[in-house]
């Protein structure tokens, strides 16, 4: 195990007071003494007991449902089916596309089920007991249909279609059948093919992943009420509560004004909870019985009708010349849709490809429907499995041309300038830093000890900015709040208390950060995409900024002077002229002298939509062993490197790393879904889907880059989600080279190792 | 007029083949009308499916000025996260 | 079938509530007595978000029968504080960033309580076998190994003083 290197305090970054410090979280206590309220933890007067009756089969017709027993049991208050729920053309008027459709008939089923595990039908009663008892009365008749659960068997020509008549996107219209292909996508740059033919060595692979969960320890839960005048609560964790708010209206048709959406405290997310499962059927069951309704999953649930990341099958063809320079690529991306259509294949093509330079490359990418619950985002969408690819074939070439791997991706990184995918050039990216900080760390020099392999690969998601709002008012006291519309999965409230704190030129313990409901602050996009301390950062420092102007006003009335002869610097005002010249109030000193009954309040708002962000990239070097005799793979050692443009806290950053590259260690080792004959998932628990424990890792060192990105005032760039990605290159490329023989499908399980092993 | 590229899959979905197509506009806003009127469907994917540059920088916010010979690339969003909203 | 009226201790107060036979002691530690710290993540004993402490004893509370608990003394994380004042793990784990989402952390908290009462001086790899019961997806461990080693630093500390 290398030696612990965590820092419990670090002095500020070059030229401020705050940022870059480590203080403690302001929502903290709550959280160690168990009296944060959570999703499940969440009680209303006279709440109900919900419960969901789910599909065994994993594809089916529902021919007719009874619910006459259920109903009629003492203490039951509702009971519904999908036929509560709105028809189709009334919920593609309101979202004018299907996808509110696809999202509502998800959560309820109407005429078919289409994973095991889909919503058939729910009730609500007076205990949970009850609410067990009453699903047991229900009867649905099925009629059970052939699943499809593998690309192959999706794609076949004869194969059951899961939706009669679709038509994929990006597909053409007028020349294509009806299929369980979901989407395509694709683009080109230059001529591959004949850049390919010319290339000094080429690699050609075909990489498999499977399915994985985001694995969040918190199960998806809600409190819903929505009342006889139309007006609707929900209780509810998630990664965005206006996102729950804006699904809900336009598939149940409430006013938007009318749901109001309060986040409750959010056990991970990671991009499974940026959308609704529960809720909408929540609201149902309560407009029906008159009162509050809880539903939760269970685990089984969470894995089986929730949104994991897609499995994925890549072929790749690279080629370099023989000094190293990549000159070609073709990449081709299937990916698992699952039950209704999601396509994550166009961020994941251009995520992978991100890092480098390639003048030539064909890009290929489609989603297809199986009969697994619907896929959905897990950090840095679907770019873990189009990356393993990449960063495989650039492992095998650098074997190929006897070159360090390090030393052939630093060769071919984009720098800033470099034309991107879509060909626009890149910004301040950070790529080049990255990786030469990576080779100038003791952990690439260090010897390798016997029986030890090293793997190294980078990684980048592309991240995002968008609409954010947020709130700064001060008290009569001179302390601060901050409100604002992002959920805190990670330790933002910190962030965002340190930027205002830096901002105002106030102490960091004066600062207060809250998260109000839907109907208490404006718009905020939903915290995924890397975009928090970057989008409503900026929303928090700009009405931090206009509260300085009110501050400022105030000033000048305290000394008779105008407002613009008022300077604002190190936390306080400074008088430019007239008798008071040369002096200076603190905000406190300013906020106690005036009266709070007589002044303007000290109060703004700052809404942003944000551009010019920038990745997140990584690179990770692993030194593992592998057994024999087990095929069981040990990680001895572990460092990863990100750019995050400036660390606001450092900790916090080093966390989402840290995280980052043990979830993508889970997903390279050991995640995988199981499915039986019909369709239903085999492992869905957390002893047999075993994600990685704490006797599994040594420390993992997190290695903060910072090459500040000039589109946010404190140079922020997201680092939320970069880090899951190069552990699959990582791992793969130690294994590979370990066991002397090219892995290509994950996990690289125990029984898989070993065979390989046993063969080579 | 404005230049607007397309992607090849949404020029056949949406516009008939034509990969390039001109449009007199002053503001993004005003692009994705004049290219919802030529390819109805067109501004609903827009908003939560496809991103724009402008003469090579991309530009989310619709209120992004657009000049006389400006070229606008349509590619596809990317986003941690959903379709919507 | 009618329900079972239990006496019982949590964090030295006496407690009492009824419950159905099958129920578990964790549903009535968030249920009847209000103590929602406790977290379900599973339900069956895999992620050690539901950890307590039975007469001395660590367990996953999914897996006790609520009737278990009669005349028996369980420890919460609600009880881990000493009023205003912070147990060292729980002040350790905020120092150290050893928490993002917070989901996981009652449990953890529980057990390395449990381990540092049996070991004041544990080798990281003991601290990782210790807790390898309780999972964690956001920090990766490496955080919450640290602050353990370093409130048993300080707990050692306090004893050579005191």
């Amino acid at each position: 195990m290398n030696a612990p290197t965590g820092k419990l305090e670090t002095p500020p970054a070059s030229g401020y007071r705050i940022i870059g410090t480590r203080p403690v979280r302001p929502d903290g206590v709550d959280k160690v003494t168990g009296k944060a309220i959570y999703s499940p933890d969440f009680v209303a007067p006279g709440m109900l007991h919900g419960a969901i009756l789910r599909s065994p089969h994993a594809h089916a017709r529902i021919r007719a449902i009874d619910t006459s027993a259920a109903a009629a049991l003492p203490g039951v208050k509702a009971v519904i089916t999908g036929a509560d729920f709105p028809d189709d053309e009334s919920i593609i008027a309101r979202d004018k596309s299907r996808e509110m459709l696809n999202i509502a008939r998800h959560c309820m089923a109407l005429d078919k089920v289409l994973f095991d595990g889909h919503a058939v039908a729910a009730v609500a009663a007076t205990t949970p007991e009850i609410a067990a008892a009453a699903l047991a009365l229900i009867r649905v008749d099925y009629d059970v249909l052939k699943p499809v659960m593998t690309f192959a068997e999706a794609l076949a020509p004869d194969a059951p279609l899961l939706h009669e008549g679709y038509i994929g996107r990006g597909m053409d219209r007028t020349q294509a059948r009806p299929s369980n292909i979901a989407a395509v996508t694709g683009h080109s740059r230059g001529d591959a093919a004949a850049a390919l033919a010319g290339a000094e060595v080429v690699v050609e692979r075909t990489f498999r992943t499977a399915p994985v969960h985001q694995g969040y320890i918190e199960p998806h839960a809600c409190v819903a009420q929505w009342n006889a005048d139309g007006q609707a609560q929900v209780w509810a964790s998630s990664q965005g509560h206006f996102m729950i708010r804006g699904m809900v209206g336009p598939i149940l048709g409430i006013p938007l004004a009318d749901v109001r959406v309060v986040p409750l405290e959010i056990g991970g997310g990671f991009g499974g909870k940026t959308r609704v499962f529960l809720e909408p059927v929540a609201l149902v069951l309560s407009r029906k019985a008159g009162r509050p309704v809880r539903l939760a999953m269970t685990r089984s649930e969470v894995f089986r009708a929730s949104g994991p990341a897609p499995g994925s099958e890549t072929r790749i063809r690279m080629g370099a010349s023989a000094d190293g320079k990549i000159v070609g690529m073709e990449l081709d991306l299937t990916l698992t849709s699952g039950a209704y259509p999601h396509d994550e294949s166009g961020g994941s093509l251009m995520s992978a490809t991100l890092p480098y330079r390639i003048e030539n490359f064909t890009c290929s990418g489609k989603a297809v429907m199986v009969n697994m619950t619907t896929t959905f985002a897990y950090r840095a969408p679907s770019t873990p499995q189009s990356s393993f690819a990449v960063e495989s074939a650039l492992d095998e070439i650098a074997l190929k041309l006897g070159m360090d791997p390090l030393e052939l991706r630093i060769r071919n990184a984009a720098r800033p300038g470099d034309p991107g995918y879509y060909g626009l050039p890149h910004g301040e990216v950070g790529f080049l830093e990255t990786l030469e900080a990576a080779k100038a760390h003791p952990h690439w020099s260090a010897p390798l000890a016997e029986g030890t392999s090293r793997g190294v690969a980078a990684g980048a998601w592309g991240n995002y900015g968008g609409p954010s709002s947020a709130e700064v008012s001060v008290a009569e006291d001179g302390t601060v709040i901050v409100s604002e519309g992002s959920p805190d999965i990670g330790g933002s409230r910190a962030s965002m208390a340190m930027m205002a704190a830096e901002t105002l030129g106030v102490p960091y313990e004066q600062v207060r950060v809250v998260i109000p409901d839907t109907n208490a602050i404006g718009y905020t996009m939903m915290t995924g995409g890397s975009r928090t301390t970057f989008a409503t950062g900026r929303a928090v420092i700009e009405a931090a900024q206009a509260v300085i102007g009110q501050l400022k006003a105030r000033a000048a009335l305290i000394w008779g002077v105008e407002p613009a002869e008022v300077d604002w610097r190190d936390g306080a005002a400074w008088c430019g002229s007239g008798d008071n010249a040369g002096e200076s109030l603190s905000l406190k000193a300013i906020v106690t002298k005036t009266s709070v009954y007589a002044s303007q309040p000290l109060a703004a708002a700052g809404t942003v939509m944000a551009q010019g962000y920038l990745p997140g990239v990584g690179v990770h070097i692993c030194d593992l062993t592998v057994d024999p005799d087990t095929g069981v793979t040990a990680i001895t050692r572990y460092t990863a490197f990100q750019d995050a443009g400036t660390a606001i806290h450092p900790a916090y950053v080093e966390g989402q790393i840290q995280g980052g590259s043990v979830q993508g260690i889970g997903w390279a080792l050991n995640e995988e879904y199981v499915w039986n004959a019909a369709g239903q998932m085999d492992n869905a628990g957390f002893l047999d889907y075993r994600i990685p424990v704490c006797s599994d890792l040594p420390m993992i060192e997190a290695v903060i880059v910072e090459k500040p990105n000039p589109a946010h005032p404190f140079g922020v760039k997201g680092v939320g989600e970069a880090g899951i990605v190069p552990p699959l290159g990582a791992i793969g490329n130690a294994v590979s080279r370990a066991i002397g023989q090219r892995m290509t499908e994950l996990p690289l399980s125990p029984p898989r190792v070993h065979a390989a092993i046993a063969a080579g | 007029m404005a230049k607007v590229v397309l992607p090849r899959q949404l020029a056949d979905e949406l516009f008939g083949g034509r990969e390039t197509v001109e449009v007199s506009a002053r503001t993004l806003y005003a692009v994705v009308q004049a290219l919802e009127a030529l390819g109805p469907g067109f501004e609903a994917r827009a908003g939560h499916a496809l991103a724009m540059a402008v003469d090579g920088v991309l530009a989310e916010d619709w209120a992004t000025p657009v000049g006389l010979d400006s070229e606008v690339l349509v590619v596809s969003r990317v986003a941690g996260g959903q379709a919507k909203p | 079938m009618s329900r079972l009226h239990i006496t019982t201790t949590v964090n030295g107060d006496a407690q009492e509530f009824l419950c159905e036979p099958g129920a578990t002691l964790l549903d009535v530690l968030r249920g009847p007595l209000g103590l929602t710290g406790s977290k379900e993540g599973c339900g069956s004993g895999d992620c050690g978000a539901c950890t307590v402490v039975l007469d001395g004893e660590m367990v996953c509370s999914c897996l006790v029968l609520a009737a278990e608990a009669q005349d028996r003394q369980i420890a919460t994380i609600e009880g881990m504080a000493d009023g205003d004042g912070l147990h060292p793990l729980q002040q350790k784990f905020l120092e150290h960033a050893a928490l993002q989402c917070g989901f996981c952390t009652p449990g953890f908290l529980i057990a390395a309580k449990a381990l540092l009462e049996r070991n004041s001086d544990p080798s990281e790899s003991e601290v990782r076998y210790w807790l390898a019961g309780n999972l964690c997806r956001c920090t990766g461990y490496d955080k919450i190994v640290r602050a353990v080693l370093a409130a048993a630093a300080d707990l050692r500390q306090e004893r050579t003083v005191a």
